[in-house]
């Protein structure tokens, strides 16, 4: 897609024909996209978001869940974890968020509560939520502007906050050097990419699949 | 705006992430039962209000959404520790300030 094209969300609407249509949280929004854009946006469509909750001084439940996920939990609060399935962050002393691109919700979830045993919760929050990626030479100021986190001195590649940003809670990974994850409720996503529009204005923004 | 360390997040965070839960350690009565009228209205409704030091809990909302202790001063704002619950506060003693 050329960079001045419009974007049309819409193709994010999936099986509109079918029984169960699937939208996106953005699926409704069309952006003209600008040349030279300081910032770049994506709505990563359909990832499987799941909230796990479990005891990390139980050896079995640690174990149990790095087998299923390939990856062991980060248990250093604020840290996250990746391999090819997923990503795992940090989100309490005893909760975590998954999120994996080509993995279906239902499956992790199954695998998971064949290995765990005890008391542990694993909870599919995938429509619940949505995944958005941002980079781009400006992306820095544009949350810097949008939250009073101190993004520029605090966030190093790898970290995970919780945080405010323009008001909405989101959680916010610092993905490689200047490229953000940012899990936005599906309530807030039309908000937060109404302020990404506006903030990212002064330095023009193009949005991409 | 205050700038409160949360022990389980273990950095500062800007006031607008915490919710203030009021007064902490307080004690649910092991038998309800046996206590009386007044009793049981001071452990439900009646709190403290010191001017100085106080012992009070702070929700982390806006990020790891977990409770957590705060040894505060009233009168000028000085944070003195936070720390998690089940634990107790190391400040205790401090003087009331003017
Ligand atoms: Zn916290």
């Amino acid at each position: 897609m050329s960079n001045s094209a419009t974007f049309d969300f819409s193709a994010r609407a999936k099986n509109t024909q079918g029984i169960t249509r699937r939208e996106t949280p953005l699926h409704h929004v069309t952006h003209k996209n600008v040349d030279e854009a300081g910032v770049r946006f994506c709505e990563a469509s359909f990832y499987a978001h799941l909230t796990l909750r479990g005891n990390p001084e139980n050896a079995d439940f640690v174990a149990g869940v790095e087998k299923v996920l390939g990856t062991a939990l980060p248990l250093t609060p604020l840290t996250s974890r990746a391999c090819e399935r997923c990503h795992v962050f940090w989100i309490g002393p005893d909760e975590w968020l998954i999120l994996a691109a080509n993995l279906s919700p239902g499956e992790i979830e199954t695998s998971l509560r064949a290995e765990l045993t005890g008391h542990f919760s694993v909870v599919d929050v995938s429509g619940g939520q949505t995944l958005m990626t941002l980079s781009g030479r400006a992306v820095q100021q544009v949350l810097q502007k949008s939250c009073g986190y101190d993004i520029e001195a605090e966030f190093p590649v790898g970290k995970v906050i919780t945080t405010h940003f323009a008001k909405a809670t989101v959680v916010l990974h610092h993905q490689v050097e200047g490229s953000y994850f940012m899990v936005v409720r599906r309530s807030f996503a039309d908000y937060v990419w109404r302020w990404l529009v506006d903030a990212s204005d002064e330095y023009g923004l193009s949005v991409s699949e | 705006m205050l700038h409160l360390f949360c022990p389980y997040c273990q950095e500062h965070r800007e006031e607008d992430e915490f919710h203030y839960r009021g007064q902490a350690h307080i004690v649910r009565p092991k038998d309800p039962d046996a206590l009386s009228d007044k009793e049981w209205g001071d452990y439900l409704f009646f709190r403290k209000n010191p001017k100085g030091i106080h012992h009070e809990m702070w929700y982390h909302v806006s990020g790891c959404r977990r409770f957590f202790n705060v040894t505060r001063n009233t009168v000028t704002y000085d944070i003195y520790e936070t720390y998690k619950i089940g634990e107790m506060p190391a400040v205790t003693d401090k003087e009331e300030t003017e």
